[in-house]
């Protein structure tokens, strides 16, 4: 009848397994549950019941990628169904989430690891998302949005990326000329961004794999889900070489597309670096519309004369030193100029920040980041695994419970003949 | 596969209306006591509502563990030799109606001294120990 050995009945199950996973403790999972479902479990058994599941879920996951592996080459970069259509836009974006991880007691202590911060760990996340867009013959959207032009908040947003920024830089309410308010109400007006990608259905993937590992199981879910048959396809990423290695592997075909935020981090610090602030601002907005147009060949050479003015950092100055800031926003700008033309992925209809990524990551992290919080290395892969197969909308855990019930259930039933 | 749990609702909505009446009648004889409160009420009839679903899947359960022929042992999980049959033991199922209870049918591996549940199929199946 598809029961097994945990004493709770497959309906059971997946509302210990849902709580446990969407709660932000076992604990309050079991208070939820009883509360909420009129349920009596203690934490332990909705651990372990999230454990046995994760642990399930985590074996079907390298089974088809081992499966997808074994694949020809070509086969790998197909259509996965033809009888399923192809999205119209794809879009795959990685980044990375923490995490602490309980060290074993078996472990030996390595002397060269960092004291402080033992157990912080990184996990890998990427988001698979499909997109409805027109192409367009000119950019749909050629001047910044105002809200990037905001000094106050985005030196806020800059230092919520964790971003250095110049020593006493500090912003008041601007205030505007009429003839701005104007444009700004405007801009207010709009419901959304002209030309912006209206996104379809996303499905996420998390785990504590390195990205050797975490490469083909992105490849795999991507492919899974046709999205190498699609019209347009984008790789988003934070600039981090690791997350390029990703896509030159695994996502050839993908235009790799760098996040606006991330370049914009990089522009605003080194505008004000070393400069009056009022010079700094007035650089500043110039520089951020020309990388919204994707023009980077106007401002690398500004920003090389710029370094050259202030010198190569010496070795152990601070991040916020001017000539650190402008030396690494150089360094990052020109490895990651080839996939800033802004202006070209908004006529292409594709995505341009990885606030996707960033949104799932904060979701995995009220389940599993916390300084109270430290997991078992099975654990941690069993949660990130649950935790991203519940924010994915392609119902990946009803179709998981079914298939599992229908397993179990598909001994031969007697029945008394009448 | 059954009938969906809707079209079951449907099917029998007369009849459960008739039982819900003569329940109405044995609990309050009187009519519902002026002042109750709605959640006492909802209350009461939610408790009557899952005893009837519990006894409901217990009273399945129970039939079709019985309906496994005493002869069908089949093989033992762990090793895959010929298994031997045990006495029936009691099994317990929190469900969300609250918790059922069945005997099911045992067999025992004589060689890895291990017992199973010969109805069972792979998920969850695991030998244990008597």
């Amino acid at each position: 009848m598809g029961v097994d050995h945990s004493g709770f009945s497959p309906r059971v199950q997946q509302k210990i397994v849902h709580a446990g996973v969407n709660s932000v403790s076992y604990q309050q999972a079991s208070r939820d549950l009883a509360e909420l479902a009129d349920l009596s479990v203690a934490p332990k058994p909705v651990e372990r019941m999230a454990r046995k599941i994760g642990q399930e879920r985590t074996d079907q996951r390298d089974a088809a990628v081992e499966s997808h592996k074994r694949l020809p080459l070509m086969a790998k970069d197909a259509v996965a169904n033809p009888k399923r259509s192809c999205p119209q836009v794809a879009m795959v974006s990685v980044d990375g989430g923490r995490l602490q991880i309980r060290s074993e007691p078996s472990e030996p202590k390595q002397d060269t690891q960092p004291k402080q911060d033992t157990h912080w760990r990184e996990s890998k996340v990427a988001v698979l998302e499909t997109y409805q867009s027109d192409v367009h013959q000119a950019d749909p959207d050629p001047h910044v949005p105002q809200c990037f032009l905001d000094l106050k908040r985005t030196k806020e947003m800059v230092r919520g990326l964790g971003h250095s920024l110049p020593v006493g830089l500090e912003f008041g309410v601007e205030k505007q000329t009429s003839k701005q308010d104007e444009a700004a109400e405007e801009r207010d007006k709009r419901e959304s961004r002209p030309g912006r990608p209206e996104r379809l259905v996303r499905s996420v993937l998390a785990s504590r794999q390195c990205a050797e590992e975490f490469g083909p199981m992105v490849h795999q879910a991507a492919w899974a889900r046709n999205f190498y048959g699609a019209g347009r396809k984008a790789f988003l990423g934070d600039g981090l070489p690791v997350n390029w290695t990703i896509q030159r592997r695994h996502f050839g075909s993908f235009t790799p597309i760098l996040d606006f935020v991330h370049a914009l981090s990089y522009v605003f610090s080194a505008a004000f670096a070393g400069r009056p602030q009022a010079e700094g601002e007035e650089l500043y907005k110039r520089w951020i519309q020309v990388v919204w147009l994707g023009e980077m060949a106007t401002i690398l050479p500004e920003l090389e004369v710029r370094s050259a003015e202030l010198g190569s950092p010496p070795s152990g100055c601070a991040d916020s030193d001017p000539r650190n800031l402008v030396f690494e926003s150089l360094r990052y700008l020109t490895n990651n100029a080839d996939k800033m033309r802004y202006e070209y992925y908004r006529r292409q209809g594709l995505p341009i920040m990885t606030s996707a990524v960033e949104s799932v990551i904060k979701m995995i992290n009220r389940r599993v980041k916390g300084t109270e919080k430290f997991w078992s290395e099975p654990g941690a892969e069993a949660i990130l695994q649950l935790r991203a197969d519940y924010l994915s909308e392609t119902e990946t855990m009803s179709r998981f419970w079914l298939e599992r019930e229908a397993q179990a259930s598909s001994g031969r039933v007697y029945r008394r003949a009448s | 596969m059954g009938k969906d749990a809707a079209e079951i609702r449907r099917e029998f909505h007369t009849r459960l209306n008739e039982i819900a009446r003569e329940l109405t009648r044995k609990l309050y004889p009187q009519g519902l006591p002026r002042g109750t409160k709605f959640s006492e009420l909802e209350a009461v009839a939610g408790a009557l509502g899952d005893e009837m679903a519990r006894q409901l899947i217990e009273i399945n359960v129970q039939e079709q563990a019985d309906d496994w022929p005493e002869e069908e042992l089949g093989e033992c999980p762990a090793c895959g030799g010929p298994a031997r049959k045990a006495p029936d033991q009691p099994r317990v199922l929190l469900t969300t109606r609250g918790e059922v209870g069945w005997k099911q049918r045992v067999a025992n591996c004589p060689r890895c001294r291990r017992a199973f549940f010969p109805s069972e199929s792979s998920v969850g199946r695991r030998p244990f120990r008597l």
